[in-house]
């Protein structure tokens, strides 16, 4: 009896034993690169040893969720990736402050499009290891503490789209003058027309203070990454919401995810009323990563040139194209040994995250022709 | 010559009728502004609510951005303590700092700005969407509040994009302030002067002046209204006669 007490009692703590090892990185960032993180995370071979179990929810695709979880080993190690993608600036700001994101519970398993109900979460938050950035941390809202290990892992691609406003006639080019005055709120659609009878006005509507495809538009359009934008958010019908519930229509607000924005651009809102300016009728103009100004051109947003270069991958590459960032994986200060296994592996620039930029969503940093140093920097050929 | 006369008075005439309306204008508006500010103080601080800034910079080290409160609630004489925003930002000589008052405000769709000059008669602004160029860099200057109202500050780093010396003196951005308006900035221990203007070309009105003292106060005086003088007028000529009758009676 007392053999069999012992003999469970042993399995009992090698059970335990074995659950503390089994090891959790939590990651989070740039909502523009998840598909290309997922592509590496998934991969056989280029972290885990073999392909893992994935969970996903909040998302058109798997690649395209918002919350992730990879299970699997790693260098024979049980090893859990779990990623909430908040957004690049929050990826930056959560990795150096410790600020805490919350993550799939361990429980949830599968993919599914919704967002994950409340049995579906970790009712604990955590504070994320790794953090993806579509700019470097010198070039974001949160300098400081600055992160001491970080690396370029390629080259997010974004690009700016319209509404299908009829409103809208003629050239689909915006400039960098342009979009500083959409940014405040205030432009008429006749500065883009040039038609001055076009007096209804052009607003942004954009993404959040946490998200690095916004630190790149406000960067690199010249109207400054701590400048207060005026933006608006749409609803599913295309009217302006509320954003504060106190007649606020235009403010510093945004989208926290790209492929929700994106959801809102494909109505037509010449008729609708412009709850801001007063009147009726207004275009919305909008700043997109690849992939979610597809999603977003399917539904009818019709896409811009930018100072009249469109955006293609090789107007990028020779830098002809100016509306992209460099992506960075950050390592919080003093992470824990399977952080860095994890991070050493992501960085990895022959297997990690660059060997699996699609040439689309994402450049690989050897195929680039131009080097910039941060969003505000124009790029230059090599 | 009778006749230059005449026309230099009806020109006088003209001038002095259009500033006077101005002024109604301008105190209807400021009724208007004041009854909005119960509605606007329930908005979340983070969001701009028209409140007036005045900032100070040495050029280096950190600047001083401290929030007076809403244009409308200013009484002759009002003034602000800034000993502790200074000691904050480690300012060693105040008479040598750069500084000026900015901010603006939709009341109800009329679209004022508040801007302290030297002595000049600020530029005027012609529309709402130039006006919208001035609010983003007063925004901006105010995305670095957690909570706004008067007497709040931040001491941010001069060389910060939203900091005073970069917004109003010498940042390069076309979206900060000294490049979409003017520097409303004088130097040291003197008195600005503070204008209220509407987007809509109107000439901007003189409300009265800031002055900056060596015991680190602020203060605020009014211009008197022409309404106010011709109380003020009365009230002496009453206490004049006040002052004559009793005499007579003694007589």
């Amino acid at each position: 009896m007392n053999l069999k007490k012992s003999l469970i009692a042993g399995a009992l703590s090698l059970g335990l034993v074995s659950f503390a090892d089994a090891a959790t990185v939590y990651m989070t960032g740039s909502t523009a690169m998840r598909s290309t993180v997922y592509a590496t995370l998934n991969a056989a071979g280029a972290v885990f040893d073999a392909a893992p179990t994935f969970a996903g929810r909040d998302g058109s695709s798997a690649g395209g969720c918002n919350y992730m979880t990879f299970v699997g080993n790693i260098g024979g190690v049980s090893t859990t990736v779990k990623c909430h993608w908040s957004g690049s600036e929050g990826g930056v700001k959560d990795v150096a402050t410790g600020q805490l994101e919350t993550f799939l519970a361990d429980s949830t398993s599968g993919y599914v499009s919704t967002a994950p109900v409340a049995a579906e979460l970790d009712p604990t938050a955590h504070a994320a290891d790794l953090g993806m950035a579509d700019n470097s941390q010198a070039f974001s809202r949160t300098t400081t503490p600055v992160l001491a290990t970080g690396a370029k892992v390629g080259i997010i691609t974004f690009t700016w789209v319209r509404n299908p406003s009829t409103l809208w006639t003629g050239s689909n080019n915006i400039t960098d003058q342009q979009i500083r005055q959409a940014l405040g709120g205030f432009a008429k659609l006749s500065l883009i027309t040039g038609v001055p009878t076009d007096n209804s006005y052009v607003y942004v509507s954009g993404r959040d203070n946490l998200s690095g495809t916004r630190v790149n538009a406000l960067g690199t359009s010249g109207f400054g990454i701590f400048t207060t934008p005026n933006q608006i958010e749409l609803n599913a019908s295309g009217d302006m919401i509320d954003l504060s519930g106190v007649g606020d229509y235009a403010g510093d607000y945004g989208f926290s995810s790209g492929g929700t924005l994106a959801g809102t651009l494909g109505v037509d809102t010449a008729t609708k009323a412009d709850n801001f300016n007063g009147g009726t009728g207004f275009s919305v103009i909008s700043y997109l990563g690849r992939s979610d100004a597809n999603k977003a051109i399917g539904l009818g947003a019709i896409e811009l040139t930018l100072n009249g270069v469109p955006q293609s991958v090789a107007n990028v590459k020779e830098g002809r194209y100016n509306y992209w960032g460099t992506e960075y994986i950050y390592q919080k200060n003093s992470a824990g040994s399977d952080a860095v296994t994890v991070y050493n592996k992501l960085a990895n620039t022959a297997t990690g995250i660059n060997n699996y930029c699609d040439g689309s969503n994402a450049i690989k940093l050897g195929d680039m022709h131009a080097t910039r140093t941060g969003p505000t920097v124009d790029p230059v050929h090599n | 010559m009778t006749r230059f006369n005449s026309e230099t008075k009806t020109l006088a005439l003209e001038i002095r009728k259009k500033k006077t309306n101005t002024m109604k204008n301008h105190s209807t508006r400021f009724l208007a502004a004041a009854a909005a500010l119960a509605v606007v103080t329930s908005a979340t601080a983070a969001t701009y609510n028209g409140d007036l800034f005045v900032g100070f910079t040495a050029q280096s080290g950190n600047d001083v951005i401290f929030d007076l409160g809403q244009a409308a609630t200013l009484y002759s004489g009002q003034n602000w303590d800034l000993s502790a925003a200074f000691t904050a930002a480690g300012f060693a000589s105040p008479g040598s700092l750069k500084w000026g008052i900015l901010g603006d405000k939709n009341v109800a769709g009329v679209h004022f700005a508040w801007s302290t000059t030297g002595g000049a008669t600020p530029l005027t602004i012609p529309n709402t969407p130039v006006w919208g160029t001035l609010d983003t860099p007063t925004r901006s200057i105010a995305s670095q509040f957690s909570l706004l109202g008067s007497g709040q500050y931040v001491t941010p780093l001069a060389s910060f994009d939203n900091s005073w010396n970069q917004q109003t003196i010498v940042g390069t951005l076309t979206t900060q302030y000294h490049n979409t308006y003017e520097n409303p900035n004088v130097v040291g221990f003197t008195s600005a002067s503070f204008y209220s203007l509407v987007a809509d070309d109107s000439a901007p009105t003189l409300q009265g002046t800031f002055s900056l003292s060596a015991n680190n106060l602020v203060t605020f005086t009014a211009v008197p209204e022409p309404g106010s003088l011709a109380f003020l007028g009365l009230g002496l000529g009453m206490a004049i006669l006040a002052f004559r009758r009793p005499s007579v009676r003694n007589v």
